[in-house]
């Protein structure tokens, strides 16, 4: 992000991605009977981290969902797995190109039909644990076994009317359960 | 499979006498939590290492670490049904750090200040957003490097030169003292402790979300 920031747009209505984000766990040593259920949210202290950071109207953070309804993306799996990973591109230095994209967007997402947002929601309702993301619901690992879980995509949506400069702290966090 | 160390480990104690640890005794290895044999299930309990195990269970496999915790044990009976899962969290937190004062604090725009900007190139102003040390009050500045003349903001200044300066020298640099953030992860573990039972056709729980430093909370 310090190398090549986003530039803001200057069109009113303008809207810029940043290139997108892949995240997992990896586990690297055997769980003694499970691994299950691994979640994601991120700290807010306003309506969306899009306000949080003055990322200009409609700016925001945004993540790859595959369910049809917001209230399922806390239920069910939305990540997805290596098979489909898709490395990030665009312009470098200019935009990166957005998730949910029919073009040019994650396959993973932009291919499901019913996917809400057309893949792409915003982060806003995934602000704690009791709010969270579902990455992977059901078994993430079961023993013996190790590798990474499935990955999330994130992508930083800046647009016209966003303030340039350092950003409010943020807290990511991955959680899941073990025995 | 967690890196973070286990401050707590758990107990199964069976009608026979005998109990099943989560950590053999002889061996130290990780016992299997499924295979606890529930038909003998008495009771349940999470329990602090003692230092000479934590050191033997540590040079095994799984790191635990030690810690002046209460004891948590339940009863299971007739038709009850254990709960018992550790929930771990992996966060990445980004933080600043105040470079005169040299202590770590969260940004936000409460303790912020604005920088006016022209960009030349588009034509526009805009804004940039500083942050302000909330412990001391020190923010970022610029800084003549030919007579130090101090100017707060690059506002005051024309194209980035000194005005107390010949334009051919006296450039101002900015001096990072507030901006900048770092990150790092941290990792911590909650323990559940519960039963469950079937009332009248109904699925009736019990859990203790018990944390690390042995906090408690019925859920």
């Amino acid at each position: 992000m310090t190398t090549n920031p986003i530039p803001i747009p200057t069109n009113d209505g303008g809207l810029s991605g940043s290139f997108w984000v892949t995240h997992c766990i990896n586990i690297t040593s055997t769980p003694s009977s499970y691994v299950k259920n691994l979640k994601w949210y991120i700290t807010m202290t306003s309506s969306n981290i899009g306000a949080d950071w003055n990322l200009g109207t409609n700016g925001d953070l945004m993540i790859g969902v595959s369910s049809a309804a917001a209230a399922d993306t806390k239920t069910w799996s939305q990540g997805f797995s290596s098979s489909s990973y898709n490395q990030a591109s665009g312009t470098t230095g200019t935009f990166g190109y957005f998730l949910s994209s029919a073009s040019n967007g994650h396959s993973y997402y932009r291919d499901i039909a019913s996917a809400l947002s057309g893949g792409a929601a915003s982060t806003k309702t995934y602000n704690s644990l009791a709010n969270a993301y579902m990455v992977q619901s059901g078994s993430v690992m079961d023993n013996p076994g190790t590798g990474r879980s499935n990955f999330i995509a994130t992508q930083v949506w800046v647009a016209s009317g966003a303030t340039q400069g350092d950003k409010p702290d943020k807290t990511a966090t991955f959680v899941y359960s073990e025995v | 499979m967690s890196d973070r160390p286990l401050v707590y480990q758990w107990i199964a104690h069976y009608n026979d006498g005998t109990s099943y640890p989560q950590f053999d005794t002889e061996s130290y290895e990780e016992n299997s939590f499924i295979k606890i044999d529930k038909d003998k299930l008495i009771k349940f309990g999470i329990y602090p290492f003692k230092k000479d195990f934590a050191y033997k269970v540590s040079k095994k496999q799984s790191v635990v670490s030690l810690g002046f915790l209460p004891i948590y044990e339940i009863n299971i009976e007739n038709e009850e049904r254990l709960i018992h899962y550790r929930q771990v969290f992996i966060s990445q937190e980004t933080f600043h750090i105040c470079q005169k004062c040299k202590k770590e604090f969260k940004f936000s725009y409460a303790h912020s200040f604005k920088i006016k900007l022209k960009d030349s190139k588009l034509g526009i102003k805009m804004d940039e957003v500083c942050p302000v040390c909330p412990h001391c009050g020190a923010k970022d500045y610029y800084k003549c490097n030919s007579c130090g003349k101090v100017l707060e903001t690059f506002n005051e200044s024309s194209f980035g030169m000194c005005p107390d300066c010949d334009r051919s020298k006296g450039y101002l640099e900015r001096k990072n003292i507030t901006s900048g953030s770092h990150s790092r992860e941290k990792r911590w573990i909650d323990y559940y402790l519960g039963k469950q039972s079937t009332i009248q056709g109904r699925n009736v729980k019990f859990i203790l979300k018990i944390k690390e430093n042995g906090d408690c909370e019925v859920l």
